[in-house]
């Protein structure tokens, strides 16, 4: 039900970002490291042949083509991603519908404020939201500050 | 022994033990703070804290209130909740009457920020300190923490320098900045040679990728206008070449800079777990 | 020997007196411990505000803190401990009408619209002396839940209170014209033009770059035609027709987007408005805060 997970997402949304304490909790190590670039998981998604195959397609695509077109895509997931998202969540045909609806927002540079930002500042556009099942449409907050100032 | 001696030695020793009891039950106050304080002591952060709210409601007077608010943010701090942490800070220092305990309290705000990540918060409220308490030493000294874990080692280096405490730090830091990658260079080579930087870095597939698609989308757009081909010069020009030629200088940089990450976090780490003086 | 014995008594009496004093801090008495609960409630510590209820719930079972103990479970979002809390106080309490209403609210709250609907139409949750603020949240409900019908106005808004009633009727009419775009009507407009639907969707930006974008390739693929490149029309004529199709199905997804949209921001005004009424209901709160 829509209003259920709009609720539970915003109440979570609210319980991660102001540190609610809703559990009694620990000692918890601070890290002084400096976040690292996640490095690619190149592992082919066996669930079908459909899936072993846009799994494969896109990573041939990273291997090849993404890592030297540098960093366009202001979405997350990225564009590849959302395709291989969309066809494991529907069919190969309605995938490549929402992938091609995606590619073109992707080139739209004018307005980008409708979307709501992750903390790393990328865009938030889920797959789910292009199902055309308008119950599974998910409506998130539109800022996370990284820093408060 | 007689009856009226016996008598009076009683009456003595019943006043004294009741006495005694009333000496404790006067003190339930004290007996709390050193309650929470034990349960700080053993790591137990969660009921500490709520110990310290019991003595804050409690303590009519707010004796100890500053002492308090600084135990519970420590005991949030500990558990990771930094923002509470923040605010209770925050609190103690309105409760804190000497300069000393104020600036002590101060820097573990500080302390909080730099460890929550909060760069120019943290920035910020050392200028505040800065020129509330005129210690410059004290400034630098985490003005260098706040830049390392922000990775700015060369900042870092300077204001660890600046400070008498992280000499030692800074001549670590400048020993791993001579053997990281420079980050101008490695953006110029690319600029000029596409899939160069890569090579630098020690990637070759990737920069003979990067050389390759460059060579073929130049090749294309050029192509395309020596036959007229506007159009589409531009669209293979502006949506493919640019986008690789763009591409291939974020790419060696991105090398770059995971190299240098790694070997900042190598000190950071040993830091952490090693260094003696202070830390965040 | 009577003599003896009443000082042996006197200073076992002192011992023991003593001995309790040692073993409780006063301020983990059972009135101290209320008042301290009270205050952690007030001030939104809800977390340590249960653990006192919770430790006092062990030596005094009583229904007032049984009540409190699931209600800052409540406000921590732990509903299922919450809603047990209350359970437990469905039979033979003196505030069980109390905890229906509680129960019931947090059906609400967790956002189970449905189930609170069902629940309240029994009458075993529906205690006469809160019947009419039951009511209420109930009809408010209906402004909520998409599949519910509601046909007659005045008789619905005359179940809120005269101040509520005209809040109440906006929401009423947005409930029965919800701001909607056609889903089909926007597929077909980019059918026709490129984009058109999603002009239509207010997404007008989007639906520019969707008609610049399949223009481009429809003109490359038409000019590449003139000249008798057939292979290379035939290819931009496919990529054009491919983002042709795409902007097509977004229109649709856009419609539903902008009409998840309005019904998000009506939902939300709505339950600010419930919250900023208590949900219709009377303070059960101020039993347990002072």
């Amino acid at each position: 039900m829509i209003s259920r997970t709009l609720t539970i997402l915003i109440f979570l949304t609210f319980a991660v970002f102001a540190q609610t304490e809703t559990h009694r909790w620990g000692e918890k190590k601070a890290d002084y490291k400096i976040p690292e670039v996640s490095e690619r998981n190149y592992l082919i998604d066996d669930s079908s042949v459909m899936m072993s195959l846009v799994s494969g397609f896109q990573y041939a695509y990273y291997f090849l083509i993404s890592d030297y077109d540098g960093d366009n895509c202001p979405f997350t997931p990225t564009c590849s991603n959302f395709f291989v998202q969309s066809v494991k969540r529907t069919n190969i045909f309605q995938g490549a519908l929402m992938f091609a609806d995606r590619f073109t927002r992707d080139l739209n540079f004018i307005e980008r404020d409708k979307y709501p930002r992750s903390q790393d500042g990328r865009l938030i556009d889920l797959p789910q939201n292009y199902e055309l099942k308008e119950r599974g449409i998910v409506i998130l907050p539109k800022h996370i500050d990284k820093e408060k100032k | 022994m007689n009856k009226s001696l016996f008598a009076e030695i009683s009456i003595f020793v019943f006043l004294f033990i009741i006495g005694h009891g009333n000496l404790f039950a006067g003190q339930p106050l004290k007996s709390q703070l050193a309650f929470a304080d034990s349960l700080f002591k053993s790591g137990n952060y969660y009921q500490a804290i709520t110990e310290y709210k019991r003595y804050l409601f409690f303590d009519e007077d707010s004796s100890a209130a500053g002492y308090c608010f600084s135990q519970i943010a420590e005991s949030y701090k500990a558990g990771g909740f930094y923002e509470k942490a923040e605010n209770n800070f925050r609190e103690a220092m309105k409760f804190e009457k000497s300069i000393n305990a104020q600036k002590t309290t101060e820097v573990d705000l500080i302390r909080t920020m730099i460890l929550s990540r909060k760069t120019n918060c943290a920035l910020n409220e050392l200028d505040t300190f800065e020129n509330k308490f005129g210690d410059s030493l004290i400034a630098d000294y985490w003005r260098g923490w706040t830049y390392l874990l922000n990775n700015q080692p060369e900042l870092a280096s300077f204001y660890f320098n600046e400070s008498l405490a992280g000499k030692e730090i800074s001549e670590r830091l400048n020993k791993i900045i001579s053997d990281e990658y420079p980050l101008f260079n490695i953006k110029l080579m690319s600029y000029i040679l596409p899939g160069s930087g890569q090579i630098y870095t020690g990637h070759y597939f990737s920069g003979a990728v990067s050389f390759a698609w460059n060579a073929l989308f130049g090749y294309m757009t050029v192509k395309a206008f020596q036959d007229r081909r506007i159009v589409e010069g531009l669209l293979i020009g502006d949506l493919l070449w640019l986008r690789f030629y763009k591409g291939n200088i974020q790419n060696a940089e991105r090398f770059a800079k995971e190299k240098n990450i790694k070997l900042v976090n190598q000190l950071i780490e040993n830091l952490q777990n090693n260094y003696k003086g202070k830390k965040p | 020997m009577r003599f003896y014995r009443f000082f042996f008594l006197l200073l076992i009496l002192a011992a023991v007196v003593r001995g309790q004093s040692k073993a409780v801090n006063p301020l983990f008495s059972v009135p101290n411990r209320v008042k301290f609960a009270s205050h952690l409630y007030k001030t939104g510590d809800y977390i340590r505000a249960f653990d006192e209820y919770r430790a006092l719930l062990t030596g005094t079972p009583d229904d007032t803190l049984r009540l409190a103990a699931g209600l800052a479970l409540r406000n921590l979002g732990r509903f299922d401990e919450a809603e047990d809390y209350l359970q437990g106080l469905f039979f033979f309490s003196r505030l069980k009408d109390y905890a229906k209403t509680e129960f019931l609210k947090t059906e609400f709250i967790r956002g189970n619209y449905s189930g609170f609907v069902n629940l309240s139409g029994e009458s075993f949750y529906s205690p006469d002396t809160f019947s009419v603020g039951i009511k209420r949240l109930k009809y408010f409900t209906y402004l909520i839940l998409q599949e519910t019908e509601i046909t007659d106005s005045a008789e619905f808004v005359s179940g809120f209170a005269e101040s509520q009633r005209r809040v109440i009727s906006k929401f009423y009419s947005v409930k029965k014209r919800p701001e909607r775009k056609d889903e089909l009507l926007a597929a077909v407009l980019s059918a026709v033009i490129p984009g058109a639907g999603k002009i239509y969707t207010e997404d007008y930006s989007d639906g520019i770059v969707a008609f610049i974008f399949s223009g481009l390739f429809y003109g490359l693929a038409a000019h590449n035609f003139a000249v008798a490149k057939n292979a290379k029309g035939a290819l931009f004529a496919g990529i054009g027709l491919f983002f042709h199709a795409g902007s097509v199905y977004g229109s649709a997804t856009s419609a539903q987007i902008y009409n998840a949209q309005k019904r998000f921001e009506f939902e939300s005004k709505l339950i600010e408005y419930a919250e900023k009424e208590k949900y219709f209901l009377p303070d059960t709160e101020k039993l347990f805060i002072k």
